[in-house]
């Protein structure tokens, strides 16, 4: 049952994805117990998931990038009639 | 009333406001990643098509703009998971290498150096911005796959279509790698801001 933290990591981020087993549970419990670094790690990828999923500003949705790049007004065009197509 | 719930009551024509509203900002994010205005272009109209077809199923979980976006996700990681032998799976290899874990863990498989307690003092303005740095540091393909999975809460199984892999183990393994990756970098980046002082 003794895991060492790279395991450790590992289990910490697929309890983040999918339901840990029994004994994966166990074993990260005892490890994440006794290991100052692998708790700080899951306390990040918590952070991390905390920070992309209650982003109200839409950071990660778009406006990055300092390029200006518009859509032509022929691309416009173009979209508009295949979404009228579609619709 | 919040924009998406707007948009489900609007019938006919709200896919031609959804061009006008967020077409640029569609297509400022599709060419951030592909920088190429044809390919862009061809994702945008790709993007607004299944939304129009899906927009049965968009039960207004969150704004146009951050659906939009997610759908758009799912077109560029098809673009960028297409691969040139028809059919051959993708591996987590051609999304991140493992050797990302070798820069964090010893042979021992103890931490080289080990993760920081991070302050809870850290704004989230501030988080976000670093992360957005971090995420274009990583391969288009890793990025696009992580913001699915974390922002736009779409479950492993589903990512393995979109991803083209073999297996949803597969998806975990690419998550992780693209976690750690992450949070290295992000350690990085406070790092180096605390030596400006």
């Amino acid at each position: 049952m003794d895991i060492h933290c790279r395991r450790a990591a590992e289990l910490i981020s697929a309890s983040m994805d999918r339901r840990l087993t029994l004994y994966e549970r166990t074993c990260l419990a005892l490890h994440t117990m006794i290991c100052t670094a692998c708790r700080a790690y899951r306390r990040q990828v918590r952070m991390i998931r905390r920070a992309l999923r209650g982003d109200e500003q839409q950071t990660f949705d778009g406006v990055r990038s300092a390029e200006s790049s518009r859509l032509s007004s022929e691309a416009r065009r173009r979209i508009q009639s295949a979404l009228e197509q579609h619709d | 009333m919040s924009v998406s719930e707007q948009a489900l009551e609007k019938p006919a024509s709200e896919a031609a406001g959804w061009l006008t509203e967020h077409g640029d900002a569609l297509f400022r994010y599709a060419m951030a990643r592909v920088r190429d205005p044809d390919v862009a272009e061809e994702l945008v109209q790709d993007a607004l098509v299944t939304a129009i077809e899906a927009r049965e199923r968009f039960a207004g979980r969150s704004t146009d703009r951050t659906w939009l976006i997610g759908i758009l996700r799912h077109k560029l990681l098809q673009y960028f998971c297409d691969r040139p032998r028809h059919g051959a799976a993708n591996a987590p290899e051609d999304f991140l290498p493992e050797s990302i874990l070798e820069k964090e863990f010893n042979e021992k498989g103890r931490w080289r150096t080990g993760p920081a307690k991070w302050s809870s003092a850290i704004e989230q303005d501030e988080l976000r911005r670093a992360l957005v740095n971090c995420l274009e540091k990583l391969p288009p393909r890793a990025a696009e796959a992580f913001l699915l999975a974390e922002r736009h809460e779409i479950a492993p199984d589903e990512l393995r279509n979109a991803l083209k892999v073999s297996s949803t183990n597969h998806v975990y393994v690419l998550l992780h790698r693209a976690r750690t990756a992450l949070r290295l970098c992000l350690e990085r980046t406070w790092a180096a801001e605390a030596a400006k002082g």
